[in-house]
């Protein structure tokens, strides 16, 4: 086809149809359920079905749009700011650092989301804190002292949260364990819509940053020698990313896989130019959590009950991504 | 680390067995139908290990006898606070109860693990578990509780007075129209008490009808399925300390004002343990829920 002929041309017609993969997804979202539409009653304000179609499945399905858009750009990140194709965002402690703050709000008697968002970003914007605190070494950013620090920070956040279930009232470890297997609920309007302004500032931070992330797969010195600042441009990635993450996980929880699947499937098909990959990846991610949500809303149907959103996105990413992983084994996949 | 716990659990387990006299009690099959070797009939000394069990040992005269309790046990209050404590349900100290030098040790299949009971065995200490998964199974643990602890009679009784409790609950409420009730056990993820829970068992006892009846358990639903079956009431089973996140419970759900419950207000808070823990407060359950369901018919207790 000519119009991947020229790279530039593919990249845009990969966002666009993303971009249009995405409506589709969302309008599907509003379509699909377990109860029966009634159009002409759903579109009266006030009416249950309205409340069913725009908030109990359109509210919840942009809500997972936005948690997904920040997942899948700020995977691209960390797998660059590490260098390493295996890091996702949760790695570097962030998801830790949440579910340590959710885990205390719930112990504490909040039943409601909003104090137990709260405190699970407060949560992770301190883990980020600390591991790009412990990560500096003589005021440089060491990708591997960073991830050294995550990993154990993700250790004792684990040993935390178990102290809190044990020291916490009978029924309350129960509440903590379904926070931990992340899950999205329909939002109230102000947390969407505050959800998306951080998110959307955390993509066009990212965005900005991209020809610089470009640099940094050239390594140090490559880097180096293109004019990249190396150490100021690390830790700005890592602030920008860890914050897009926070404001996901604060209001779903730590949802698996897709941060780590989205980036590598698009890659493969949009290649390693992060101006492309990043927004490709932020609309990637927005696709598929958004997808599996609503397959989730509807394995209530043959199941009798929801699954946690975790299981589709790696019953569905998993085969998905090991199909493509053979199809294109011997390429450079990072 | 494991290693000296494991001595240390050893060591008390020595201990107890020097002091305690041979197996000869006789042979019992508990609930989930494990075989039990009581050390002596009635048992004298007795460890709970679920916060229903300690309710309804003390509910029947015998709270004289229990010696510990787990971590959760709350009720009856005034009476607990004096006895020592043995740990988490899910992961007691082995080394406490051994050294209680118990009788017997009573577990709850929903509340305890299994692994507890077979390990207090190997420690020759028996474990009774019970199994009470809804109110017709009252009777079945309230008689063996009484048989295994000597106050067979007392237990009939407490059985009468929960019987007739209901009856008078149910006879009340007679002829009212039955609201559509639902009962939301946690909110994101939605989970809610579908039929085979405690609380349902009870809206029915209080004359009203479950909207999730459909569902078993405790289990989550579908949003979108509230909207459609439009609830009139909602009830919230809440734990947090001291009924602190009840407002916030509550006003979570004025988002969503198509539901009958929220445009009339009527969404309650109420303490979870009286609606929702095969006790001996399920009477008082019943009528808070009574008096909730039917505000002009049945009187607050």
């Amino acid at each position: 086809m000519s119009v991947t002929s020229s790279p530039r041309l593919r990249a845009l017609a990969v966002l666009a149809g993303l971009a249009g993969a995405l409506a589709l997804a969302l309008l599907l979202s509003a379509v699909a359920g377990v109860e029966r539409n009634d159009w002409a009653a759903a579109l009266r304000p006030d009416t249950a079905e309205h409340a069913i179609v725009f908030r109990a499945r359109l509210g919840r399905a942009l809500l997972g749009a936005v948690v997904g858009a920040s997942l899948g750009a700020a995977g691209v990140a960390f797998q660059t700011l590490v260098r390493n194709p295996l890091a996702d965002p949760y790695v570097l402690g962030v998801s830790s650092g949440a579910s340590v703050g959710a885990a205390t709000a719930i112990a504490l008697g909040a039943v409601e989301g909003t104090p137990v968002a709260g405190c699970a970003f407060a949560g992770a914007l301190g883990a980020m804190a600390l591991v790009y605190r412990l990560g500096l070494v003589r005021g440089r950013l060491v990708p591997y002292v960073a991830l050294l620090a995550g990993v154990v920070l993700n250790a004792l956040s684990w040993a935390l949260i178990l102290t809190i279930a044990t020291l916490a009232r009978l029924g309350t470890t129960a509440e903590i364990l379904l926070w931990l297997m992340g899950s999205l609920s329909p939002p109230a309007w102000s947390r969407l819509a505050l959800t998306t302004a951080a998110v959307l500032a955390g993509v066009a931070g990212l965005q900005l940053l991209a020809p610089r992330l470009n640099a940094l797969v050239l390594g140090d010195e490559g880097a180096h020698s293109v004019g990249v600042d190396v150490a100021r441009t690390r830790k700005l990635l890592l602030v920008t990313a860890s914050f897009l993450t926070a404001a996901g996980v604060a209001v779903a929880g730590p949802i698996g896989f897709v941060a780590i699947i989205v980036p590598h499937v698009l890659r493969l098909f949009v290649g390693t130019d992060h101006r492309v990959l990043i927004p490709a990846s932020a609309l990637g991610g927005a696709l598929f959590l958004s997808l599996c949500d609503t397959l989730t809303r509807l394995a209530f149907v043959p199941l009798g009950a929801e699954p946690p959103v975790s299981v589709l996105t790696a019953l569905l990413g998993g085969p998905f991504f090991l199909v493509l992983l053979w199809q294109r084994r011997g390429e450079r996949l990072f | 680390m494991a290693t000296a716990r494991r001595t240390l659990v050893l060591a008390a387990a020595l201990a107890a067995c020097a002091r305690s006299a041979p197996r000869s009690g006789p042979q019992v099959t508990d609930e989930v139908g494990r075989s039990v070797t009581a050390r002596a009939t009635p048992t004298r000394r007795l460890v709970s290990l679920a916060p229903n069990v300690t309710e309804l040992l003390f509910a029947i005269g015998a709270g004289e006898q229990v010696v510990g309790i787990d971590n959760y046990s709350d009720q009856p209050a005034g009476r607990v606070e004096r006895l020592p404590r043995v740990g988490s349900d899910y992961e007691p100290s082995l080394e406490k109860i051994v050294g209680l030098a118990p009788d017997l040790v009573l577990l709850s299949r929903s509340a305890n693990r299994r692994e507890t009971a077979n390990a207090l065995e190997r420690l020759g200490v028996p474990a009774f578990i019970t199994e009470t998964p809804a109110v017709a199974d009252m009777p079945r643990t309230l008689r063996d509780l009484g048989k295994l602890t000597g106050h067979a009679a007392e237990a009939e009784a407490q059985l009468s007075r929960l019987q007739a409790g209901f009856a008078a609950v149910r006879a009340r409420v007679a002829g009212q129209p039955r609201p559509r009730v639902l009962v939301v056990v946690w909110p994101e993820p939605l989970y809610v008490a579908g039929s085979q829970t405690f609380t349902h068992d009870l809206i029915e006892v209080a004359g009203g009808q479950n909207v999730a009846a459909d569902a078993k358990g405790y289990a989550t639903f579908p949003l979108e399925r509230v909207l459609a079956l439009a609830p009139e009431i909602i009830v919230l089973p809440t734990h947090a300390a001291s009924g602190t996140g009840d407002a916030a419970a509550v006003s979570y759900w004025s988002r969503w004002p198509s539901l009958p419950a929220v445009r009339n207000h009527r969404i309650y808070a109420i303490e979870d343990a009286i609606v929702s823990r095969p006790g001996a407060r399920l009477v008082e359950g019943a009528q808070r829920l009574a008096a909730l369901l039917h505000p002009g018919v049945a009187p607050p207790p």
